[in-house]
């Protein structure tokens, strides 16, 4: 079937996804727009045939497919995209009958030579993106920036993600050449080695000698350029007409596009929802002007004549030579407010102006103005943006709202996409669907929330048995948890790593913890940590120990504390211990005796990574009330009382 | 033999006083072990002490050398080893094994009972057959199991050229000949026990009087 005369176009290129199967996305410049599943690809009239069932993921700079149908191996974890920058214009086809509706791609047209491409270096950022960054240090912080190198710095200014400080653009520029002609070395020399380059990689920051198979240096964090993924980046940027690693099954061996000047390609919608195609339409549309729009921009044709205000460009002009310091940000301030005091004046003037003249005239005026407002308010996002910046957050926001637009599918994706990004920080092995739905809903813009019954629909999709993650109840609730699989064995070892490190040492000396303790150390709730200590004592890592005090864990100590009798004759040493014992003894009894609560009290003043003491804890840390039975119990209902309290706040 | 005893008291081992061993494990193979481990200790405890019976709390009821004239089932006057001299074990002799009041923990009913069934099954227990309280479960701890007992007896009685001689239990317990034997002092229900074995294995006759009372045991 893969035919041999029908090449792909060369406006094919590849990305590769992130481990849940969705595309890498050029971060933070490219923003997730919107979502089509099902979607058929054509070149041409011609069906391509292993891409007849994929996902279409619009971002502001391109069109990405990735393919739903099969497991994707390692070589196929690829996801094609069209850049919208080749876009020449979109149409739609309605559905007829059995034919979905369409989306026809023209593109524009490509010479062999493509002198573009090869003007990369000099006119940075005009045509295709190239997926590298580089690094520079905040002047002010010496914080380790990174930044695209194919930024465009007239149009945009970068501020230092530590400080906030805005960068000196000429530093900036001299990293930029710097990182190209790097870029641009390592390119030609990786033409000759490509392919036989098997050796590890040394890190260009730090010297790290890096797997061949890494992409980011494993200490310093910083890209390894001669990687294989970044090899590709590389040749992908600077060699369009390289193969495609993607292999491509033609239905026909005619595409219909040879010898024609406009090559196009088709988007078969097969299962369409409350005219998602349409929508998809719309925002293809509204994304190509986008970039049309940033196209010209890039190459400096607009806004390039027109002054807002001479005498504030001036000022902001000044603004712009570098300064540092105290007195100098002092200034700076001096003559923002200077600004605005002047936009202010002038603004009160002509509404003073307008006040004076008719109240007619001003309500009409507000008339005339309501049809804006109203629009505006509508679609925040106005064709007529000035301030791009503050366009693009705004579109980014309404792009992100995954109730309507999103399948629950993809929502699974991203939740996976969360919880395996954070599992390391954020959350435990252990995550209460409602902790994850707090901290996913965190990530998520105002407008975007989920519900929490969308949320429960989609944890079965996301804890499939197949899956490392799965769902279990926390015993005594009806709370689920999310459980990675794949974690839980180093959980255990943490816990017995925590009983051995911050365990008291109670009258003999076994390490012990309470439930409080290990609900603090893991920052967990106290039903969770109850779970946890659970399935460790399940596996057989930890002991409990129920009492009236309530339930300890200690190490499981039952294998090694084997019986072996002492008292066959040598009794070394017995004498001491028993008067060792005797004396923690009225220490331990004292302790039982004491209310719970300030039991508890005494946990929470323990300082808790403090070095594991020698000596018996209870000799030392028990105070010298004690209790009768009758308050012991009394106590005993407050403390379930205050777990109960905790577990509310915590949960 | 006692007398040393009474000087060194038993020493229990470092998981007496693991609280979690007081707490029924839910964890299989812990369990298993927890089990094995209160056995062990119990048989220990139960050998070093000559204790012959416990009831259900695990307080030794028949301990030392038991006099036959003594009714079997009052716990006896130990003497000089319910001093300040020996916690434990006083601890032991007023609440029984299951109790470790050093760290104020003591076991679960339902666990002893499956220690005392295991016990029973593995044959180092079994109940005694108490018709004055029928209800008070008691058990004879063999930490010599009576097939042992009897191995021990013939070995000595062949040893001493006894064989063939007929012997009251008086006799066998406190008789001159067996000073210094491991079965000296032998709760007589524990060596009708061990005798029975014999009988079965056929090296024993039961010598009786005339009321049907068993009077003596040839042994040969």
């Amino acid at each position: 079937m893969p035919s041999d005369q029908l090449k792909p176009l060369p406006h094919w290129q590849t990305t590769s996804l992130t481990s849940s199967t969705r595309p890498q996305l050029n971060f933070p410049i490219e923003q997730e727009i919107i979502l089509q599943t099902n979607v058929g690809i054509y070149q041409g009239n011609c069906k391509i045939l292993n891409y007849q069932k994929c996902r279409a993921y619009l971002t502001n700079q391109r069109l990405i497919f990735v393919r739903d149908d099969t497991q994707h191996s390692e070589g196929e974890r690829l996801g094609l995209l069209i850049n919208l920058k080749d876009i020449k214009k979109v149409e739609y086809v309605k559905g007829f009958i059995r034919s979905s509706s369409k989306i026809i791609v023209y593109l524009k047209r490509r010479n062999k030579e493509s002198p573009e491409e090869d003007s990369i270096l000099e006119d940075n950022g005009s045509k295709a993106v190239i997926l590298l960054d580089t690094t520079w240090i905040c002047p002010i912080c010496s914080f380790v920036n990174s930044i695209n190198i194919n930024i465009n710095l007239n149009t945009q200014e970068k501020a230092c993600e530590n400080c906030g400080v805005k960068a000196d653009k000429q530093v900036l520029t001299t990293v930029i050449t710097e990182a190209l002609s790097k870029t641009k070395a390592n390119s030609s020399r990786q033409d000759v080695t490509v392919g036989e380059q098997e050796t590890d990689v040394g890190c260009p920051q730090c010297t790290f000698i890096n797997h061949k198979s890494l992409t980011n240096c494993e200490l310093c964090g910083c890209q390894l350029p001669s990687s294989k993924m970044n090899q590709s980046a590389v040749s992908k940027s600077l060699k369009v007409e390289r193969t495609l690693k993607v292999a491509f099954q033609f239905e026909f061996k005619d595409d219909g596009l040879t010898g024609k000047d406009t090559k196009y390609i088709k988007l078969s919608f097969r299962e369409v929802k409350d005219s998602s195609d349409k929508k998809f339409y719309q925002q293809l549309q509204q994304a190509l002007e986008a970039t049309k729009w940033e196209g010209l921009l890039d190459n400096g044709n607009i806004n390039k004549n027109s002054q807002t205000a001479a005498p504030l460009t001036a000022l902001h002009e000044s603004l712009k030579t570098p300064v540092f310091g105290i007195h100098s940000l002092t200034i700076k301030e001096s003559v923002k407010s200077q600004q605005n005091q002047n936009v202010l004046t002038s603004s009160v003037d002509d509404f003073s102006k307008i006040i004076n003249d008719d109240d007619s005239q001003l309500q009409s005026l507000l008339d005339s103005f309501t049809p804006i407002v109203n629009k505006q308010l509508r679609e925040s996002h106005s064709k007529t943006h000035k301030h791009t910046i503050t366009t693009k957050q705004l579109r980014t926001n309404q792009y992100n709202t995954p109730t309507s637009q999103t399948s629950p599918k993809e929502l699974a994706y991203r939740i996976q996409d969360h919880l395996t990004s954070h599992s390391s920080t954020v959350i435990t092995p252990l995550t209460p669907i409602s902790d994850l739905y707090v901290s996913y809903n965190r990530t998520l813009p105002p407008q975007g929330k989920i519900s929490p019954e969308l949320f429960l629909s989609i944890i079965p999709m996301l804890t499939s048995p197949k899956s490392q993650f799965q769902s279990m109840v926390i015993p005594g609730t009806t709370q689920l948890a999310i459980t990675d699989t794949k974690q839980l064995q180093s959980l255990q070892i943490s816990i017995i790593n925590f009983i051995k490190t911050y365990g008291i040492p109670d009258a003999y000396s076994f390490r012990r913890v309470n439930l409080i303790q290990v609900a603090q150390f893991f920052k967990w709730g106290v039903g969770l940590s109850q779970f946890a200590m659970d399935l460790a004592i399940q596996d057989g890592a930890i002991v409990s120990d129920v009492g009236l005090e309530g339930t300890w864990f200690y190490l499981n100590e039952f294998e090694s504390l084997d019986i072996i009798s002492c008292n066959n004759g040598d009794d070394v040493g017995f004498d001491g211990q028993v008067g060792d014992h005797e004396e923690s003894t009225v220490g331990q009894g004292l302790q039982s005796d004491n209310s719970p609560s300030t039991q508890k009290n005494s946990l929470f003043d323990l300082d808790f990574p403090t070095v594991p003491r020698a000596k018996p804890v209870g000799a030392t840390t028990v105070t010298t009330e004690t209790m009768g039975n009758g308050q012991t119990e009394n106590s005993n209902n407050k403390k379930s009382k205050t777990l109960l309290e905790l577990e509310g706040l915590v949960l | 033999m006692s007398t040393q005893h009474q000087q060194q008291p038993f020493k229990f081992p470092k998981i007496y006083n693991f609280p979690p061993f007081f707490t029924k494990q839910p964890h299989a193979q812990t369990y298993a072990t927890q089990l094995q481990q209160w056995i062990q200790l119990i048989l220990d405890y139960c050998r070093y002490n000559r204790v012959w019976i416990l009831n259900e709390k695990g307080v030794p009821l028949s301990q030392g050398n038991v006099d036959q004239d003594q009714s079997e089932l009052t716990s006896q006057d130990l003497n000089s080893s319910t001093t300040a001299l020996d916690d434990e074990d006083a601890d032991v002799r007023k609440k029984g094994i299951f109790v470790n009041d050093k760290i104020s923990r003591s076991l679960d009913t339902l666990m002893i009972q499956e220690i005392f069934q295991e016990l029973i099954t593995s044959g180092n227990a079994s109940y005694v057959n108490n018709k004055r309280n029928a209800n008070a479960k008691t058990y004879y701890i063999h930490w010599n199991t009576p097939s042992d007992w009897s191995t021990i007896l013939l070995n000595w009685i062949e040893s001493k050229g006894q064989s063939g001689t007929v012997f009251t239990f008086y006799e066998l317990c406190f008789g001159d000949l067996s000073i210094g034997q491991e079965f000296y002092g032998i709760h007589p229900d524990i060596l009708e026990l061990a005798i029975n074995v014999l009988v079965d294995d056929g090296r024993a006759r039961l010598l009786k009087d005339e009321d049907g009372k068993v009077a003596g045991v040839k042994i040969q």
